[in-house]
């Protein structure tokens, strides 16, 4: 697990930098979706987040799969490649502040399954998605990540 | 949500500070559910695209500014137009808008955009 700035950044995970989501392979041809460690950072206490309903109908890549919503901030959770949604995390509907407490396990917003099965295979891990967080973390001016009481990672 | 179209009218202005951020809040959240949204400001609404006026209107006292609102609504791509007839009405000119107004449109436009939309909102 990378600590960048104390930014969290789990090594098993993929990464879509510039929508600052990560993803989950759960190996059943399924991925899970959230909001990185830098993001929810970046959002502050979420007051609520809306995942998009599961249903037959594909998201394009860059598309909301969910709306967040926190006192300073208001925005898309963009969606990393094009998928079908298959379920949503009806925890983080009711609290929005799992995805600040936990928000590379409770806190998954979304899990989709990819168009294409090869998806994946464009988003930054390890070594390569640190340096690509660390560039996105000082064009926007994050000097390190906040944790909330209760964070678990 | 199925792709949404939504029409924001704002009439209300600096009188009612309390009223003059939802608008751009319930826009911004439009756009970030993939729908699109426009305001149109008429009457009093159009003071929130003058110059000078939202930098330091705040709907609630420590809150963000209006001119925060307007930018993070205008980076997320909500159109913001105002009516010609508003202009007159308050004395103001193009020259008097800020950077973040798309544009003056008539009556007419109004109305079009109108039957569009799926969705009117007016504050």
């Amino acid at each position: 697990m990378a600590d960048l700035n104390h930014c969290i950044l789990p090594d098993e995970l993929a990464y879509h930098v510039e929508f600052n989501v990560w993803v989950r392979d759960n190996g059943d041809g399924t991925c899970d979706i959230g909001m990185t460690d830098i993001a929810q950072t970046l959002a502050g206490a979420l007051i609520h987040c809306r995942p998009k309903q599961p249903g037959p109908k594909a998201v394009a890549a860059g598309k909301s799969l969910a709306t967040v919503e926190s006192g300073k901030w208001v925005g898309p959770v963009k969606c990393p490649f094009d998928c079908t949604v298959v379920a949503r995390n009806e925890a983080v509907e009711k609290d929005a502040t799992v995805i600040n407490k936990s928000p590379y396990k409770q806190g998954w917003i979304v899990r989709v399954q990819p168009v294409k099965p090869d998806a994946l295979a464009a988003l930054a891990r390890g070594q390569a998605a640190v340096d690509a967080f660390r560039d996105y973390m000082a064009k926007n001016n994050v000097p390190a990540c906040i944790h909330c009481e209760g964070f678990d990672g | 949500m199925e792709e949404a179209s939504f029409l924001i009218f704002m009439t209300s202005g600096p009188a009612t500070p309390q009223r003059c951020a939802t608008p751009f809040y319930m826009a911004t959240v439009v756009t970030a559910m993939d729908g699109q949204a426009e305001i149109v400001f008429q009457i009093d609404g159009i003071l929130l695209m003058k110059r000078g006026v939202a930098e330091t209107l705040v709907a609630k006292e420590g809150g963000k500014t209006v001119l925060e609102f307007i930018r993070e609504a205008k980076q997320a791509g909500v159109t913001m137009k105002v009516c010609s007839a508003a202009l007159q009405l308050h004395d103001m000119t193009e020259a008097d808008l800020i950077p973040e107004c798309d544009g003056v449109i008539g009556a007419a436009y109004m109305v079009d955009r109108s039957l569009e939309c799926k969705h009117i909102l007016s504050y």
